[in-house]
């Protein structure tokens, strides 16, 4: 038996909200987790702040690299801008093979440290997945489909909205999913650049030896992923349905 | 006669070509530092490298602008060679940087990269390969074009005077860290790469003959995949910390709660999917025509899977081997945050200390380990493909 | 030869095949014909074992197939499919040589073995041997496809509509090489097809199939004149059947129960290939022709041009008739 994808967002997305805000009742089992340790419950920051912060760090870097990912792809599919396809497609493969913990660290010694830094290589880094996957979206449209539609006399403005958007639909939304998802692992390791993220905890925890701190934002962080993931699962379930 | 070829314009060249050129003239290139501590002063190339080198270096953007702008196959041969001077001039900038602003009272100065050199290195290297695409050239002059690059660099490293990069500076006064770093760091990507390919392939031959595993096995996986690395690192810690305290005797063979225990564990874990979803696709695929007449000539079971099956599957299986490698690479460097060591030691030391020749110093061979995994395994991949072909290709070329 | 005696099989409770008895005589074409689903093809994988038959005997030489080793029963059994299954990973020599190297014969008799067959099978070895198959046409991937089938030189060939996905013009010229292999080797052939003109060019013996049951078990000739019911009738088309007939006999056999016409031993006037008929063409070919010349009567030439008689309107249709 499956249960409807809804479901279990919606579930995951309960546990979330009941990590966020109520961690410090969990205090006993920490105790039990790092026993000797004076303080178990990470105080420097409340969690929901810190999930905020979070989530809008890895909201905004998504918007802004949805717009230029989606329109990157569309411009250079159309007839003008063909001559840059190659070049784009070449940048958007090779640039997966970069690690993104890397391209965090490479944004330090030309941006310095902070919040700027982690949304700019966010925005860089989750661009790739969706310039790729739109282009792959589009490219993959038969063109006798185009073809027809030209005939039957569609404007080219009418043929990207009503026929390649929509039937590239499914895998541009799979790129933004795997944009987000590594957007959410990358902005964590983005508190070591100076970000507030739930990263904080989990580098607190490892830097005062303290298994608790690590384990709170590392369980924060884990619900929150997979919170989103299932979210967008929902999303797919309904698009492809129709 | 045959007519000249129509000039047309190569808006790419044109666009990256200028981007370059205004880069050149807008950006920083490089920056002085008397010593680690103090922070250094930016120049442009002008400034830095003086002007006869500056004025050539424009000339030679220029002279890809006006290629871009009258472009035929014939010029653009000559704007792959542009460029490819252009890489083989870079270092030779850096050369000129130490010569000019650096004196011998000054032993500790350092030279930092700025953000002209590495936009240079990227734009340049695109219109390399946007030309060499356009022209179809020839494998071997590509090959010729990189080796000039790799030698005009070596060459300008063997000359001593790059010695004055920050990250030389910092690579030489911990080149013993850095060597055993780099071993660590393939230690944990091979170990990790080599032990979930043995456990994917079984697991992807398990759901092959069980479809009913198949989604739960697959699903679990992707589950794994969905969890932040750092945040799957700090789930391993407690377990394996309450294991190696419980039985004290683990911790003789490095497992405890951080170290290399945890990475490899998760490691393992994010590469299962990839193996195992190519594995299992590729095995799949495998055209039931072949397979049929495999077995209807009398072929055992081992031996169809062996001879035809295996072999038959190797691209896909290998395109999921790289996926995975290149994925570990990455992933290990955040495993140095729970002491598994590797190149990632450096990046956050370096962003610890705000030392930004350091964190260069573990972030780009970082990406250099990564880049040579794709090239070599991509290679590999075209390779096998091109001998022995995939079978759905095989099926389309003997239909009619 | 092949015995099949109340085979039956199942599939999740549908019946496939369903109790058949069959016997295909040793060196004769047996060709299973009938619509798609009507249990031929897996008749033809129950033979090699491909499908385990589940009530039943089959035989092969007075043999039940289930008392030999299942890989020895196929190695000795040749195996020729639509899709030449042909591993794209190994070259044409090798492809060929597979069932050889399975027997474990010496390496020179594997490589004389095969380039014998590429020869019997017009490709020439010192081209095509390297190849692999992705760089031979269609047609070439089915010679090799047959010559890999022969190869063990086995007594008996299963074939599954081996040139169902070849081009007309490719197709005719396979099922001629067929008929001139089988003429030189001997082999008891079980073809499966859905083509009731290739089924009647290639069959001594064609099965009817429908529903998993043999509705008809007869010579090409028979089953055109004497179908046994109207699926029969229709699946030989009911039309046109009297020139699917025309075409089972070649004009050569009315010279020799007809009384020749004379032989005057010149070359016809201004002969051409359209004005006269050839003695190995069909009746239907000599029909066709005479239609086309709008003649009654047309000058027959054997393969040197002479000619050996005159062939009348008259006469194809008292052969065709009969």
């Amino acid at each position: 038996m499956k249960l409807p994808s809804h479901w279990s967002a919606s579930g995951w997305l309960v546990v979330l909200i009941m990590a966020t805000l109520g961690m410090q009742y969990l205090e006993r089992f920490f105790r039990w987790v790092a026993p000797g340790q004076r303080q178990v419950i990470y105080q420097r920051d409340d969690f929901l702040s810190l999930m905020l912060n979070h989530a809008s760090l890895v909201g905004l870097a998504s918007i802004v690299a949805i717009t230029i990912g989606v329109g990157t792809g569309i411009l250079v599919t159309r007839a003008w801008g063909r001559d840059f396809l190659p070049t784009v497609s070449l940048i958007a493969s090779v640039g997966q093979t970069f690690p993104p913990v890397a391209v965090l660290a490479l944004c330090v010694p030309l941006l310095g440290f902070g919040a700027g830094p982690v949304i700019l290589s966010l925005i860089l880094y989750g661009l790739l997945p969706i310039v790729r996957n739109t282009l792959a979206g589009i490219g993959d449209v038969e063109p006798a489909v185009i073809e027809s539609a030209r005939g039957m006399g569609m404007s080219g403005t009418q043929i990207l909205w009503q026929v390649e958007i929509p039937l590239a639909f499914n895998v541009i939304l799979a790129g933004i999913r795997t944009s987000v998802t590594i957007n959410i692992a990358t902005a964590a390791i983005g508190s070591t650049i100076g970000a507030r993220t739930l990263g904080d905890p989990v580098i607190a925890g490892l830097i005062n030896n303290n298994i608790a701190y690590t384990l709170q934002g590392a369980i924060l962080i884990g619900l929150l992923a997979v919170t989103v993931d299932r979210l967008f699962e929902v999303v797919q379930s309904v698009s492809t349905r129709r | 006669m045959a007519a000249p070829e129509p000039t047309r314009k190569n808006t790419v060249l044109i666009v990256l070509a200028a981007s370059a050129l205004a880069g050149l003239w807008l950006l920083d290139f490089s920056s002085i530092q008397p010593n680690r501590i103090v922070p250094g002063i930016s120049q442009n190339l002008f400034a830095a490298a003086g002007t006869a080198l500056s004025v050539v270096l424009s000339i030679m953007l220029a002279a890809l602008v006006l290629l871009g702008l009258w472009s035929r196959s014939r010029r653009l041969v000559a704007a792959v060679v542009i460029a490819t001077a252009g890489l083989c001039l870079l270092p030779w900038l850096l050369v000129s940087v130490s010569l000019n602003q650096l004196t011998d009272d000054q032993p500790s100065a350092r030279i930092g990269l700025g953000a002209a050199f590495w936009l240079l290195l990227f734009l340049l290297s695109l219109m390399l390969v946007e030309c060499w695409q356009r022209v179809n050239l020839d494998v071997h002059w590509r090959l010729i074009a990189m080796a000039a690059v790799i030698g005009s660099w070596s060459w300008a490293y063997s000359s001593g005077q790059l010695e004055a990069l920050g990250l030389l500076r910092e690579y030489h006064s911990r080149s013993g860290q850095f060597h055993q770093a780099l071993r660590q760091h393939l230690l944990l990507v091979g170990g990790a790469v080599g032990c979930s390919l043995v456990l994917g392939f079984a697991l992807a031959v398990q759901i092959l003959r069980r479809p009913r595993w198949q989604e739960p096995v697959l699903n679990v996986l992707s589950f794994f995949q969905t969890i932040p690395s750092l945040a799957l690192f700090g789930l391993l810690i407690a377990p394996l910390s309450y294991l190696s305290n419980q039985w004290p005797w683990l911790q003789q063979f490095g497992i405890r709660g951080i170290g290399w225990a945890p990475a490899v564990l998760a490691l393992i874990g994010y590469s299962l999917l990839p193996i195992v979803r190519n594995t299992w696709v590729a095995l799949s695929e495998v055209s039931p025509g072949v397979v049929d007449a495999a077995r209807g000539m009398g072929m055992s079971p081992a031996q169809v899977f062996i001879q035809v099956r295996l072999p038959l599957s190797l691209p896909v299986l290998l395109e999921g081997v790289r996926i995975t490698t290149i994925q570990a690479i990455g992933l290990t460097a955040v495993a140095a945050l729970i002491g598994a060591g590797g190149l990632g030691t450096f990046i956050f030391q370096g962003l610890g200390q705000a030392a930004n020749e350091l964190i260069l110093l573990g972030a780009l061979p970082t990406i250099g380990l990564a880049l040579l995994a794709d090239g070599f395994l991509t290679a590999a991949i075209q390779w096998l493909r091109q001998r022995h072909l995939s079978t759905s290709l095989t099926a389309q070329a003997t239909a009619p | 030869m092949i015995e099949l005696i109340g085979v039956s099989k199942t599939f999740n409770g549908r019946t496939a095949v369903d109790a058949i008895d069959l016997t295909i005589p040793k060196g004769s074409i047996c060709v299973l014909v009938g619509t798609s689903g009507c249990g031929k093809s897996t008749t033809l994988r129950m033979i090699n074992r491909l499908l385990p038959h589940d009530a039943g005997i089959i035989r092969i030489d007075g043999q039940e197939i289930r008392s030999f080793n299942e890989q020895k029963l196929r190695q000795q059994i040749g195996y020729a499919i639509q899709s030449t299954g042909l591993f794209p990973h190994w070259t044409v020599e090798r492809n060929i040589g597979l069932v050889p190297r399975l027997l474990r014969w010496p390496k020179q008799k594997i490589q004389d073995r095969v380039e014998e067959l590429m020869t019997l099978l017009d490709l020439d070895p010192a081209i095509y041997a390297r190849q692999y198959p992705r760089q031979l046409s269609g047609g070439q991937a089915q010679r090799v496809g047959v010559a890999r089938a022969l190869a063990g030189n086995p007594e008996t060939l299963l074939m599954d509509e081996p040139f169902g996905a070849l081009d007309p013009i490719t197709r005719d010229n396979l099922q001629n090489e067929l008929l001139r292999i089988q003429a030189q080797v001997k082999k008891t052939i079980v073809f499966v097809t859905h083509d009731i003109d290739e089924a009647l060019k290639l069959a001594s013996q064609i099965v009817v199939m429908d529903q998993g049951r043999i509705v008809q078990v007869d010579h090409p000739e028979q089953l055109l004149r004497h179908p046994a019911n109207a699926y029969v009738e229709n699946l030989f088309g009911s039309q046109d059947r009297g020139l699917k007939l025309a075409s089972l006999f070649p004009v050569r056999s009315l010279f020799e129960t007809d009384t020749p016409i004379q032989a005057n031993g010149l070359k016809a006037p201004g002969s051409g290939p359209e004005d006269c008929i050839e003695a190995t063409d069909s009746l239907r070919l000599a029909l066709s022709k005479m239609l086309w010349a709008g003649a009654s009567e047309m000058p027959v030439v054997d393969a040197n041009g002479q000619v050996l008689g005159q062939l009348t309107l008259e006469q194809i249709l008292r052969a065709n008739g009969k």
